[in-house]
């Protein structure tokens, strides 16, 4: 059993409501959660890293479709390709058993043409069904940031890498 | 590792990492990362519906930071920084999906999820602290999300109340009504684990 001290990591001491005995559980419970790491930050950990490094800071301004309004026609909306890149890595990774490894949004003077996504497959995956649903998720993405601004779009799956996946290693080892 | 300015070589206060970040340095961000991932993430399991939640904005709040790191303009520290922008996504992601019963939707695939505080209950000196945080999660998620936000962060993180309050958009006055009745509601609903 690990002992837990009864001051909060700020060192303020606790000011309780209640009686002494709360107070005295609240600090070690704030203590006990503090040290406390989520089992699951591993995993989370690797898909923010992945997430970040797909987020360029870079930006290219791509068209949007605007609500048609008869006295606003000159206005615009335009959206960053990264907002698009980031948008598409959680969906395609929602979607799929894919991981992204990276996106390119492809544009003709501002005008989203397509993207290419580059992702991880898993080992014996079926390879077709894999890039559909990579494929699908990206576009439903992409009408849904953008909006029907082009209905023309390509979207490019490539398979440049292929992972075991860990739970499944872990069960076969059991 | 080879940093364009070095900055993750040893323990780089935080504003030189967000500098170095600023430049283009990734090594750099991924240190925030660590340092501050783990925190932020235990907050969002706490006040989001499940995991898969939890991950998604955390997820968006450090792509956030990482786009926005222009933003940030040394006010504040980095740590409060980063809570604030997972504040927003979390607030973002209640408004696209409201929760419904909070204590139903533990996170799901959690080993400690859905314990019962009534369970086995006894002095808490004999407590582990795996039951305690087992316990705690379960009073917490009957707060309402201001009052467990603000017990988290100050209790928790070490966060003073005016940090508090610009994390949550609030007055520090708020915040320190918040945490009394926090803590007033823990105190009530913990008591059977007093012994």
């Amino acid at each position: 059993m690990k002992p837990v001290s009864a001051t909060t990591p700020g060192g303020q001491p606790p000011t309780d409501p209640g009686p002494q005995g709360a107070s005295d559980l609240l600090a070690r419970s704030a203590r006990a959660l503090a040290e406390h790491e989520e089992s699951t930050w591993t995993q989370t950990r690797s898909r923010v890293l992945g997430a970040v490094r797909l987020a360029s800071r870079g930006r290219v301004l791509l068209e949007a479709a605007m609500p048609v309004r008869p006295d606003r026609l000159s206005d615009r909306l335009q959206v960053s390709d990264q907002v698009l890149v980031s948008a598409m890595a959680v969906a395609v990774e929602h979607a799929s058993e894919a991981r992204p490894l990276r996106i390119e949004v492809h544009d003709r003077d501002g005008v989203c043409t397509g993207a290419s996504v580059h992702v991880s497959a898993p080992y014996g995956a079926r390879l077709d069904e894999l890039a559909e649903e990579v494929r699908a998720a990206a576009l439903a993405t992409i009408t849904e940031v953008l909006g029907d601004v082009d209905s023309g779009r390509k979207v490019d799956v490539h398979v440049d890498e292929v992972h075991i996946d860990e739970a499944h290693v872990a069960g076969d080892d059991r | 590792m080879t940093s364009g300015v070095g900055a993750v070589e040893g323990r780089a206060l935080d504003g030189e990492l967000v500098r170095a970040a600023r430049l283009g340095d990734r090594l750099a961000f991924e240190e925030l990362l660590s340092r501050h991932g783990p925190g932020l993430y235990r907050y969002a399991v706490r006040s989001t519906r499940n995991v898969a939640d939890a991950q998604d904005v955390v997820q968006e709040a450090f792509v956030g930071a990482w786009r926005g790191l222009d933003g940030f303009d040394g006010r504040s520290s980095v740590r409060t920084w980063l809570f604030a922008i997972l504040h927003r996504k979390i607030v973002d992601q209640h408004r696209r999906r409201p929760p419904e019963d909070p204590v139903a939707e533990l996170p799901d695939d959690d080993p400690h999820a859905r314990p019962s505080v009534g369970s086995s209950p006894g002095p808490f000196e004999t407590t582990s602290s795996a039951e305690l945080v087992r316990a705690l999660d379960v009073a917490l998620r009957k707060l309402p999300y201001r009052q467990r936000a603000c017990w988290i962060l100050v209790e928790v993180d070490g966060l003073t109340q005016p940090e508090v309050a610009r994390v949550l958009g609030m007055t520090p006055d708020a915040v320190r009504g918040q945490l009394f009745r926090g803590r007033r509601a823990l105190a009530e609903l913990m008591r059977e684990w007093q012994g």
